[in-house]
């Protein structure tokens, strides 16, 4: 059966078998996103944003996944036919490098504000010299957060530290500013 | 997706520099296109908003041979590079025949060439392209700065299947021939 990531619409193959009657949840390998999977005769996998079931005891993701929209559960031990991480269907869904949400949401922070450093080396020199980066930075800053929040989500965005480790290691230069 | 010309009997292929802003796509291009010769070159476009570019020039270079009584002729265009321009990055991409990623080699890039690269495999597979099978080269601009990556760790990074790879200085043009007669040698072999 061919299952949709709600939020990438990358679309897996996936051996219908493996899918238990009660759903399972599964972690898209291209985004990260956290999202059930039904079986065939129950409709397709759930709308983006649905709540999944609290209990459903369907297998833990293979790592901890900050990923939107609720938190995956605490690491139970894992029930028969955990469902692997799909893996993206040809043509042309080679994940490169690193697929892992967390590598991918702490590079694209760095991405993101390294741009900014590099388009405006006096002005980052300046903020340091005189410590106005914040105020120096503002409008970049804010569309470079919104980016990223659009990218990885805002939990992710919110519950993880890569953003502001990015602003104080780069754009700080390794001061705690931010 | 190359485009035949019968009334020229040309062939017209794009080609597109990708990666990191800042990272050297828009001198390659003006480099290439103050070398080759006025009465093959169109004119250097440039479309540019208040706050990103897009430069876009073609030729018909005069030693590469023809396939089959046709000639070949690029169209060059670089994308902006900054992570939050994508809409444009992958628009220019549509149609694309062959890809130049021009990494920045200086180390605190490293996360940006990066990102640029995986966001180039995401655009493209969107479009159902697959860059392993297009033709693909990279080059490794700015290794005459002082704080450059080694080039087997940027391979490492972001050449895991050993595409053709050229050191850079694109501001002295060094590598940046090199860079766009193997891409398009592979270009020539993919139509041929």
């Amino acid at each position: 059966m061919n299952v949709a990531c709600p939020q990438c619409k990358t679309v897996f193959r996936v051996d219908p078998r493996k899918v238990p009657t009660e759903g399972v949840r599964a972690r898209c390998s291209v985004c990260g996103g956290v999202f059930e999977v039904v079986s065939e005769g129950q409709g397709p996998a759930a709308a983006a944003g649905a709540p999944l079931p609290a209990a459903s005891g369907g297998p833990a993701p293979s790592r901890p996944a900050p990923a939107p929209p609720p938190r995956p559960e605490p690491a139970a031990p894992a029930p028969p036919q955990p469902q692997p991480a799909p893996q993206p269907q040809a043509p042309g869904g080679r994940p490169f490098g690193q697929p892992d949400p967390d590598a991918r949401a702490r590079r694209l922070a760095r991405a993101l504000i390294s741009d900014v450093a590099a388009y405006h080396p006096e002005r980052q020199e300046t903020g340091l010299r005189e410590g106005r980066l914040k105020e120096l930075f503002q409008e970049e800053l804010k569309k470079s957060w919104q980016e990223y929040v659009e990218q990885v989500g805002l939990d992710v965005a919110r519950s993880t530290p890569y953003f502001r480790d990015a602003l104080n290691e780069i754009l700080a230069k390794g001061k705690k500013v931010f | 997706m190359s485009m035949i010309n019968y009334a020229s009997r040309e062939i017209n292929c794009k080609i597109v520099y990708y990666g990191p802003g800042l990272g050297g796509k828009t001198t390659n291009l003006e480099y290439i296109y103050n070398k080759v010769a006025p009465s093959t070159r169109g004119k250097l476009i440039s479309l540019a908003t208040e706050t990103e570019r897009t430069l876009f020039f073609d030729f018909l270079p005069v030693d590469l041979g023809t396939i089959r009584g046709f000639k070949t002729r690029f169209h060059l265009y670089t994308v902006p590079g900054q992570v939050y321009y994508n809409a444009s990055r992958k628009l220019i991409l549509k149609g694309v025949d062959g890809v130049v990623f021009v990494a920045d080699s200086q180390v605190e890039r490293l996360d940006a060439n990066i990102e640029a690269m995986h966001n180039l495999y995401e655009n493209l597979a969107e479009y159902g392209y697959d860059l392993r099978q297009i033709p693909f080269v990279i080059q490794y601009n700015k290794r005459d700065l002082p704080n450059v990556s080694p080039v087997d760790e940027l391979d490492r990074h972001l050449n895991p299947d050993r595409v053709p790879a050229y050191e850079g200085v694109a501001t002295k043009g060094v590598g940046v021939f090199d860079t766009l007669k193997a891409v398009a040698k592979l270009v020539i072999k993919s139509l041929g």
